[in-house]
């Protein structure tokens, strides 16, 4: 692994780089920066703002913004629509309706919830067609994604961080929330969860990881959930599916055999993979 | 005779078209690539799409959740994992 840290903001977060040449990393800062511009919810001119308004209709996208939306609902099928790229209107409705640092606490209630549709978007050849109702939020997908394209622009081994969503080719020490550490060999290490980017509204608590099947924030028992994947994507798509599924989450990550820790008020769980790894018996492969 | 010369100048004259011909198209050849491969503006190489690539999409979809690598630390922390 060649050169230090480098350290930039986009999407929202911090951006960390190990192991990029100089020109690898002019390439993963264009990435991301075009990734937000195509993707974010609040810049105007943004292709999801664009595809979002013309809800309904077939409308034409870029190569980029297909190949995303297809991968999101192939993630959404995966997880039988745990993780859905159609909670934009719910998010919307719980008060996530512009940039988080700008968002406050809020006296009115919450409008009414916006169940999701995954099932109701079609692309394919360049065209996406959405339900009427249906407003996409590709948040779900779009950074863990820019995390695994990122790391492969590294042609030596390296790792990427974004938020604290990883993908690494080469070792990398990892704290973990809330205390402990481990040693990422390769592949994907993300945590999802509540503690951040809440937010009060009509004196509820309100988060960004909508239940799909209500529309409304998750009442998941997990405050965090860290799982590790082969990819960033999966690593961040298996932990916010982890948190949605609630008590269900450990065996059903389990029964993939990934490695995962769930951060309750009161206890920590842990799969059977992420306690051989992290005790050494065996790595989670 | 004359006819001759004539024929003969006028066979010169369309060497001499064909040569400069010839010359004007090896100079625009050999000027273009020097224009492509130096003037700063110019693109050097076809631009590539700043999306992932075709086959990376492909794997990460074949692979749907599969298991990474972790181990105990065996050092400092370099970075951190947590909700963003």
């Amino acid at each position: 692994m060649s050169g230090g840290t480098h350290a930039f903001c986009a999407m929202g977060c911090e951006v960390l780089v190990a192991g990029a040449a100089p020109r690898e990393l002019r390439q993963i800062e264009t990435l991301f920066r075009s990734y937000d511009q195509v993707f974010s919810r609040f810049i105007a001119g943004s292709e999801l703002n664009w595809v979002n308004a013309a809800a309904g209709a077939v409308v034409p996208v870029s190569p980029l913004f297909g190949s995303v939306l297809e991968t999101a609902l192939a993630m959404a099928e995966h997880t039988h629509g745990l993780v859905d790229p159609t909670v934009g209107a719910a998010l919307v409705a719980a008060g996530y309706n512009r940039d988080f640092a700008l968002i406050g606490d809020d006296p009115r209630p919450p409008a009414a919830a916006q169940p999701a549709g995954w099932r109701q978007v079609k692309s394919g050849g360049g065209l996406v067609q959405t339900g009427a109702n249906i407003q996409l939020d590709l948040n779900g997908v779009v950074k863990a994604l820019a995390v695994d394209a990122a790391l492969a622009l590294i042609s030596a081994g390296g790792w990427v961080s974004a938020g604290g969503d990883l993908a690494a080719s080469a070792p990398v020490e990892v704290a973990l929330p809330e205390g402990g550490a481990v040693r990422l060999e390769r592949g994907g290490l993300a945590t999802s969860g509540s503690v951040k980017r809440r937010w009060l509204r009509g004196g509820h608590r309100q988060h960004h990881l909508i239940d799909p099947a209500t529309g409304m924030p998750s009442s998941s028992p997990w405050r965090q959930v860290t799982v590790c994947g082969a990819s960033c994507l999966e690593a961040d798509v298996a932990a916010k599916a982890c948190f949605l599924l609630g008590s269900a989450g450990p065996s059903w990550l389990a029964g993939r055999s990934l490695a995962g820790r769930f951060l309750s008020q009161q206890s920590e769980t842990v799969t059977p993979a992420w306690r051989d790894a992290v005790q050494g018996v065996a790595a989670c492969i | 005779m004359t006819d001759s010369r004539i024929e003969t100048a006028r066979r010169r004259a369309s060497y001499a078209k064909s040569g400069l011909g010839l010359a004007a198209g090896i100079t625009f050849v050999v000027g273009l690539a020097l224009v492509r491969g130096t003037v700063t503006s110019h693109a050097k190489a076809r631009p590539q799409p700043l999306a992932a690539p075709d086959s990376f999409t492909r794997a990460l979809r074949q692979a749907s959740i599969a298991p990474g690598a972790i181990a105990p630390p065996q050092a400092p922390p370099q970075t951190s994992t947590a909700v963003s």
